[in-house]
């Protein structure tokens, strides 16, 4: 009884111990680490005591309300300040951030991410236009870099995505990303919502000329006394043009 | 007497045309505006309106790129090809906007996911990072070529060439597999995810295993369970695991 109370003891000591290191390791790293990494690098015996090590230091920081957090990135774990703060942040990093990526860039990033190992004639062929230096621009930023040579003529380099385009853009992994057929499902839902709209617009056209016509109409019917000053103009009308 | 007036590009600005990076944009931008069904693009009026803006480009100076003429030509070609008497029905006929309209509806998903990656880019711009700290190194010894069969083969030929050069005198006893070393090679691949080339032969012992060894890489990666990478020419190359390497399944 007594044993497995000091054991129960000795444990608690030791998750605590883990906790600190995973702690200490996270706020040092400049890079995601895994779980098997950090097993690696602290006393943690499995993978088990790493996760509860992640959520007791995430629910500390949540509940002590904390201006960072640990998220989950590109297959690892990572501290990183929360949104609110990005305006305090920023003034910090002022005239010293990388610029966003360009249109050109990110579509060219979305196609390689998508297609993984595609030759630039194969991004050209989507995009229609050449895209040699968007190419460059991704591999000197290590968003892409070259995979393999394609079978064609002169063995074309082939380009997939990084480790780093998943950090860059803060993605858990590329499960997270929609499937690209769920793009096509939402401009089609899009241009739906657009014709529908284009035929009430034109439908609100149409129900305004007849309304229009309508309140003329009643107009003219209201008495003699309109219908008269409405002939007394005309008359005036056909003389002033006389 | 020959003087002509300064070309504007000589006046020293030029414009680049950016809001159109290319002629599908262009493209879609029209089918936008004009709220045209993208399956049934009525061509001469799309291609009057694409004409009239390489018009205003040129007008403005600005540097028309070479590929709104190959569309120009495309969207032409199309529209002929609309006018001419259908052949009769004895084989099916594609419509000559199928394959324009193709290419368009495939651009416009990757816009949609351009768009998507550009919201994740802005709210991960929201949060803050450590960065390297500046007496640490930054890590990238990363290998990134990709080493195909034959790029293998090449580095293996030099490492026989080489072989052949030492006057062996012991006794050798053919007591390699390849399947033995396939299961070797798994084993420290497994253990490590990555296991540099040369590592592979530190205990190697005389020329048939040398030999045995270099099948059994050749085998596993033309079955593609493990990748050779190489950060460049001539320097060392690393095997991966084939899972290690990235592949959206979707």
């Amino acid at each position: 009884m007594k044993n497995k109370k000091m054991d129960n003891e000795i444990d608690k000591q030791r998750e605590h111990t883990i906790e600190k290191q995973v702690e200490a390791l996270l706020f040092a790293s400049d890079v995601p680490l895994s779980a098997h990494k950090l097993l690696m690098l602290t006393e943690a015996p499995s993978l088990k005591y790493i996760k509860k090590a992640i959520d007791s230091l995430s629910r500390f920081y949540s509940e002590q309300f904390r201006s960072f957090e640990i998220v989950e990135i590109a297959g690892g774990f990572q501290v990183t300040t929360l949104p609110e703060y990005s305006l305090t942040v920023k003034k910090l990093y002022k005239n010293r951030r990388k610029s966003k990526l360009s249109r050109a860039a990110l579509e060219t990033l979305a196609i390689i991410a998508y297609k993984q190992s595609i030759s630039r004639s194969g991004v050209e062929a989507i995009r229609g236009v050449s895209c040699d230096g968007v190419l460059s621009t991704l591999t000197d930023r290590e968003l892409i870099t070259v995979s393999g040579r394609g079978d064609g003529i002169g063995k074309p380099f082939l380009y997939s995505t990084t480790k780093k385009f998943l950090e860059y853009l803060g993605l858990k992994n590329y499960k997270e990303l929609p499937s690209i057929e769920d793009f096509e499902t939402e401009i089609e839902a899009l241009d739906i919502l657009n014709s529908k709209l284009k035929n009430s617009e034109e439908d609100i056209m149409i129900n305004n000329k007849s309304e229009q016509a309508a309140t003329e109409k009643d107009a003219i019917n209201n008495g003699k006394l309109e219908r008269d000053e409405i002939e007394d103009r005309t008359i005036q009308d056909i003389s002033d043009e006389h | 007497m020959f003087e002509q007036a300064p070309k504007r590009r000589e006046l020293g600005y030029q414009v680049k045309l950016d809001h159109f990076e290319g002629p599908m944009d262009l493209l879609l931008h029209l089918i936008r505006r004009d709220k045209i069904d993208i399956y049934d693009i009525p061509i001469s009026h799309i291609t009057h309106e694409y004409l009239s803006y390489i018009e205003i480009m040129k007008e403005l100076e600005l540097e028309v790129a070479g590929e709104f003429f190959v569309m120009a030509a495309t969207l032409m070609r199309i529209k002929v090809q609309m006018l001419l008497p259908k052949r009769a029905v004895e084989e099916e006929e594609e419509d000559p906007r199928e394959e324009l309209v193709r290419n368009l509806i495939e651009y416009r998903k990757f816009k949609k996911a351009a768009d998507h990656l550009a919201g994740k880019e802005s709210s991960r711009r929201d949060v803050f990072v450590r960065p390297v700290p500046k007496y640490i190194e930054e890590e990238d010894n990363t290998p990134k070529m990709e080493l195909s069969l034959f790029d293998l083969m090449d580095a293996f030929k030099s490492i026989l060439e080489d072989l052949k050069k030492e006057i062996s005198y012991s006794v050798e006893v053919d007591i390699h597999t390849v399947d033995e070393k396939i299961d070797f090679i798994h084993k420290k691949i497994n253990s490590n995810s990555e296991v540099l080339f040369t590592e592979l032969f530190e205990e190697t012992v005389g020329r048939v295993e040398i030999i045995v060894t270099l099948m059994a890489i050749l085998e596993l990666v033309r079955r593609g369970f493990i990748i050779a990478r190489q950060m460049s020419d001539r320097e060392d190359i690393w095997l991966y695991r084939r899972e290690d390497s990235k592949v959206v399944e979707k």
